[in-house]
């Protein structure tokens, strides 16, 4: 089979697949994307009954509003369908040019490239498993012996499902935590990060403080502990008896003393672990208190304890988890790289060729309105730009617009000069003789051979995408909080420096996918570096 | 390259002359005659408006009128009549001329304050708050109202009475002696016999007169102060040199403190006072009749500010002052950065340095400083009335006019999460308006707590029972709960706000985040734009205050149901019978009255559900380095900052021990003090 055809074969899988899922209520990774753009509530509320649809044709428009995603998704399906059945159809005669093979195995030999490019492929196809690795929604629970799937279905399960009181959406790693201390025969199997990458913050995490030879020690750590420690009542743990300071394991200063209720009804000074003085009785028995626990509050430290409470790579100050906000991070960069390539690229060869090929007034005069636009100092209106729509409403195709609106330039200068430099060559000349058409000509036999300069840009300008996108979100001026942002994290990280996993996580992350794309980078420049196969004189 | 040195000498040298250009010179000024025909043209003008207001009321008393209107007119009448009697607004008069009957009172018991302990000398380190240099040191005036403004004014300055900070009770200040009229709003004042301004001048009657002079004259830029003192007093009366009289608008309780709590300007140093007023006295050292003063040398532009202790000050040794106000200088430093301000405070270049942040108080001062005893650590529980920090909701919008739906968004607001995680347990949640007035305060009245069921049952009664698959709960004309919060961005507050949007969803509630400049925030607030808005006014004392914010006056535009903008009305609240209490308690004249009637308020605006109140704390803590020493009870119980009162002082031994200790490697034992005389057992 030809590889459009197969490609064919997939996409056509994929729109199947996607409508189908749809059309059930399921939520399946990454094929519930094509069903996502819901029109916001307000869009909802504002569509008159009747209004025309374009300013033309008479229409529902709140009930075009209300299936906007139905619709939208539909569409999208459907052209990505319509394009799998063109492959499948026109794509039998497909032969790759010997060249473009060459050029192919010859990057297949550069070791280095070669293994970032299936590194970054395999980061891919991680990101595409979307809530099957990342998420708090359960990937299946087991609950008085039948099976649900939350994870995959579209509307969620409330509470009360699970044997909950509430209405509000269940809390799977609560109803783990329940399950397992109930030892009942119900289950809950958790994604590998049980956290959402955005608006899923943990509660204050108690760690159990161990007395060796009397002084109070961080479990595991040779040097006494310092800080301040809490001793809950035994009978119900969230009820404080009495929080204090401790010096090198022993208790120093001040301690506040709690009753029954947890209200605050005295203190008592200790110095070197002896009491001094005491502005209560002994009305609290020390029998009914737990051990001494440090409460570490956001940033937590990376924890390894049970599935529902673990965090690989810790919380930030907000108390989110990192591991899931740096892919969530990577899905939002993969997403705006695919989007931000068609667009830049597509806009940029097909103005940059016109602009080499028919040269003239043409070219004059798009040659001034793309001098002006990268004059343009490019963050700087971004930030103009989305100051002015307000953070909250910025989306990811806002930036993605803006983005392209000005690094199609580039792509288009490129392209000019190789079409230039093309276009004057006998094989052109031929083609023309023949019969050809212009857009033939253009797209059928100077493009393949003009193009190698532009794939080698590419890497490198997804490299720039990545680090635009970071530094917007660094400097506040990004996409909103809903998304998670590797710029953001590290934000956080650089105003909590003594939080170190917040700012190495993100550091070492964005630096090992920008290698892996450099090195991609520099290995089609040089599969494809013409001097292998031409000389000039 | 000698003409090149040369040319590049001639370039600086015209960089700097232009700089180097003297102060401004200004002619000399006398507003004498000026004042004195102002005076009589302000009498002339408040004789007018009477005699004009009087008049209409009688017109429309004649006429026909609801019964609660004519009520509310008759009782204006009655008060311009009143007025009538003594109609001029400034007035003077000879000793003589004083009532005989008066019945003169003073307090000279109550507690002094500071300890006695206290050394007198030494230099006391500290930062000019927001990091920018004051843009003047004019108490009123364009930009006179400054974050430095507390600092050198307010602090600084002695009115004629005030409220004690410990009892809460008036105590004299620059008068020694008051008498209350039996009108309970005329009071008259004798000043002390040896209150004496900085530069030897005897402090006169005359000076309270520039004083009204000044925040009356249209030469002050600021509207607010004509206004005020227009609105809120009848009038000043000289009686000689060393009585006067203040007539108040309303009668008060506590009359003697709200009337006399004036600081005077000195008659002959604002006898220039005049059109050029901001730029003349932008940068001029006034005399004072405070503790300390600025002297020109120490204005030093864009570095520091200082103020230096007045040689000779009249009030050294009298009951109140003798042990406060120690340390010789007060060096107020300019640093752009306030995390350059708090590692200053770690290396010792500034002695204390507040520590609410609880990052700042329980891991960043966790530095060898402190555990060797160097740097202190107190927290000192306070009582002033609380900032009503919260969740204000615009009763105008749709959905919220609907009291189920403001309940229910009380309940959906996780406010105990914000305190357990963000304030690390060290907040509590506020339940009133005004809270930390002491009885005055609502002693019972709990808010309502965080529940998802409750919250869910009241969005039911509202008829918002389905939830959509975002989680969102709407009814069956497809209306969301969303709302956006509109509020000042700040990088303690983001997460908070974060927190609270991610827990409204368990509820059913979707909340946009609306996070503006603080001024572009404030202004859409004012312009009643908001849907609700997260800020706080910070309360005053003696006495709380609702009318501003709950009149129907300020609601709406009259006769419409347009929001009145610019007013505090935040939530556009209108019940003319809420109005009724809320004047009875404003022009109350006994405690008990403003006590009841704020019990009756606070009622009425928890069962209306107006706000969603947040969280207060209940103490201030502040890291300080040794020799910077405080009384055995650390501070005064009514206050919110730990240097406001000025009963610290300086102890230069103490000083020279810790600075040998830390190069000698000598240690203290490490001190975390908590002061909690005026914490509530059971709040």
């Amino acid at each position: 089979m030809t590889f459009p055809r197969k490609a064919g074969l997939i996409l056509l899988l994929v729109a199947v697949l996607a409508a189908v899922s749809h059309h059930y209520g399921l939520s399946l990774p990454t094929l519930r994307w094509f069903y996502s753009f819901h029109a916001t509530p307000e869009q909802i509320l504002n569509a008159p009954e009747q209004g025309k649809l374009l300013g033309i044709f008479p229409a529902n428009i709140r009930h075009l509003r209300e299936n906007q995603h139905h619709l939208a998704g539909n569409i999208l399906t459907g052209m990505v369908g319509a394009v799998a059945l063109a492959l499948l159809f026109y794509g039998g005669k497909f032969h790759w040019n010997p060249l473009t093979l060459r050029r192919l195995a010859r990057f297949r030999s550069i070791g280095r490239g070669w293994v970032s490019f299936l590194l970054i492929i395999l980061l891919l196809l991680l990101a595409m498993l979307d809530q099957v690795l990342v998420g708090r929604r359960a990937l299946a629970v087991k609950y008085d012996g039948n099976w649900y799937f939350p994870a995959f279905r579209e509307s969620p399960y409330p509470e009360s499902q699970f044997g909950g009181a509430e209405q509000q959406e269940a809390n799977y790693r609560l109803l783990r935590t329940k399950f397992r201390d109930e030892k009942s025969t119900n289950r809950v199997i958790l994604a590998p990060i049980p956290w959402d990458p955005t608006f899923d913050s943990d509660e204050v995490q108690p760690s159990t403080l161990v007395e060796i030879d009397g002084k109070l020690h961080r479990s595991g750590e040779r040097e006494p502990y310092d800080g301040q420690a809490t001793q809950y009542r035994e009978d119900d743990p969230k009820v404080a008896v009495r929080t204090a300071l401790f010096r090198k394991g022993l208790r120093e200063g001040v301690t506040s003393i709690y009753d029954a209720k947890g209200d605050f009804i005295g203190r008592e000074a200790w110095k070197a672990g002896a009491l001094v003085e005491t502005s209560v009785g002994s009305e609290v028995s020390p029998a009914s208190t737990g051990p001494w626990q440090e409460l570490v509050y956001p940033p937590a430290p990376p924890s390894f304890g049970k599935w529902e409470t673990m965090h690989l790579l810790g919380t930030d100050s907000k108390g989110w988890d990192i591991a899931a906000g740096m892919y969530g991070g990577l899905q939002v960069v993969f997403k705006a790289a695919i989007f931000y390539i068609i667009l830049t690229y597509g806009i940029g060869i097909v103005i940059g060729c016109l602009q080499g090929y028919y040269g003239g007034w043409f070219d004059l005069v798009s040659q001034r309105i793309s001098e002006v636009f990268s004059n343009v100092p490019f963050l700087l209106l971004v930030m103009i730009i989305t100051a002015n729509i307000g953070l909250d409403k910025v989306t990811l195709t806002t930036i993605l617009l803006i983005f392209c609106i000005f690094s199609w330039i580039y792509v288009a200068t490129y392209l000019r000069t190789s079409t230039f430099r093309e276009k004057a060559r006998d094989y052109v000349a031929a083609a023309r003789v023949q019969g050809a058409s212009t857009s033939r000509v253009i797209f059928r036999h100077i493009l393949p051979n003009a193009i190698s300069t532009i794939v080698t840009l590419l890497p490198f300008s997804v490299a720039g995408l990545a680090t635009s996108l970071t530094a917007l979100d660094f400097l506040g001026f990004g996409l909103p909080e809903q998304y998670p942002s590797w710029g953001r994290l590290l934000d956080d990280g650089t105003s909590n420096l003594s939080s170190p996993w917040i700012v190495s996580s993100v550091f070492g992350t964005m630096v090992g996918v920008l290698l892996l794309i450099t090195f991609i980078g520099e290995a089609i420049r040089e599969a494809f570096d013409p001097k292998k196969f031409t000389t000039y004189q | 390259m000698t003409r090149l040195f040369s040319l590049l000498v001639a370039a600086v040298v015209l960089a700097v002359v232009p700089s180097c250009k003297k102060a401004a010179e200004f002619e000399s000024y006398d507003n004498t005659t000026e004042r004195k025909a102002f005076y009589q043209r302000y009498n002339e003008k408040v004789a007018a408006e009477l005699s004009k207001r009087t008049k209409e009321l009688q017109d429309a008393l004649a006429g026909d009128l609801p019964e609660a209107e004519r009520k509310e007119k008759q009782s204006e009448l009655d008060d311009l009549r009143r007025r009538e009697q003594r109609p001029a607004y400034f007035e003077e008069f000879t000793e003589a001329d004083l009532p005989k009957d008066l019945n003169w009172e003073t307090d000279y018991d109550e507690p002094e304050l500071g300890s006695p302990d206290a050394k007198k000398g030494g230099t006391f380190h500290s930062y000019i708050p927001g990091g920018g240099f004051p843009p003047t040191i004019r108490a009123c005036g364009r930009e006179a109202n400054n974050s430095f403004r507390s600092y050198h004014w307010d602090d600084i300055e002695l009115s004629l009475t005030s409220f004690h900070p410990e009892t809460g009770k008036v105590f004299p200040l620059l008068a020694d002696r008051w008498a209350i009229a039996p009108d309970g709003q005329t009071v008259y004042f004798h000043i002390h016999d040896d209150a004496k301004w900085s530069d030897g001048k005897e402090v006169t009657a005359g000076d309270w007169m520039m004083t009204f002079y000044v925040y009356l004259s249209d030469y002050l830029t600021e509207p607010f102060y004509r206004a005020y003192y227009g609105e809120q007093y009848w009038g000043i009366a000289s009686y000689g040199k060393d009585y006067l009289c203040i007539r108040l608008a309303y009668p008060k309780p506590l009359a003697a403190g709200f009337a006399g709590f004036i600081a005077p300007f000195q008659e002959d140093f604002y006898r220039e006072f005049g059109p050029d007023f901001e730029s003349r006295y932008q940068w001029r050292p006034r005399p004072t009749t405070g503790a300390y003063q600025i002297l020109e040398k120490d204005i030093v532009k864009g570095r520091s500010i200082s103020l230096s202790r007045v040689q000779d000050w009249w009030a050294k040794d009298k009951k109140y002052f003798k042990f406060r106000f120690n340390p010789d200088r007060i060096e107020y430093l300019q640093v752009r950065d306030e995390e350059k301000v708090f590692q200053m405070f770690l290396r010792g270049d500034i002695d204390t340095y507040l520590l609410g942040d609880a990052k700042k108080w329980y891991e960043k001062t966790e530095v060898p400083n402190v555990f060797n005893g160097y740097i202190e650590k107190a927290t000192f529980y306070n009582e002033f009335p609380a900032v009503s920090r919260g969740m204000y909701f615009n009763l105008s919008r749709p959905l919220l006019d609907n009291l189920d739906v403001r309940i229910g968004l009380q309940h959906a607001t996780n406010w105990e999460k914000v305190i357990e995680l963000d304030l690390r347990g060290d907040g509590q949640r506020l339940h009133l308006l005004n809270e930390g007035y002491g009885d005055l305060s609502h002693p019972t009245l709990r808010t309502r707590p965080f529940s998802v069921s409750l919250a869910r049952e009241a969005f039911a009664r509202a008829g918002f029972t389905e939830q959509g698959p975002d989680g969102v709960l709407r009814n069956t004309q497809g209306q969301r709960l969303s709302f956006s919060i509109n509020y000042a961005r700040n990088p303690d507050i983001n997460p908070i706000m974060l927190r609270v949007k991610e827990e409204a969803l368990r509820a059913g509630v979707e909340y946009k985040l609306e996070a503006m400049d603080p001024t572009a925030s404030f202004q859409k607030t004012a312009r009643k734009e908001h849907e609700i808005v997260f800020s706080g006014w910070q309360n005053q004392l003696p006495t709380p205050d609702y009318y501003q914010q709950f009149h129907s006056k300020d609601a709406y535009e009259p006769g419409t149901k347009k929001p009145r903008p610019m007013t505090n009305n935040i939530n556009v609240f209108a019940d003319p019978e809420v109005d009724k209490i809320l004047e009875s308690n404003r022009n109350a004249r006994s405690l008990d009255l403003i006590r009841d009637t704020s019990y009756e308020l606070e009622q009425i605006m928890h069962d209306r559900a107006v706000w969603i109140p947040s969280y207060r704390r209940a103490f201030y803590r502040v890291g300080y380095w040794r020799w910077v020493r405080w009384p055995e009870t650390f501070n005064v119980r009514l206050g919110n900052e730990p240097e406001m009162n000025h009963v610290h002082w300086i102890d230069q031994g103490i000083r020279k021990e810790t600075l040998d200790a830390m190069v000698s490697g000598r240690i203290f034992p490490e001190k975390n003090l908590v002061f909690d005389q005026h914490r509530r057992k059971n709040p």
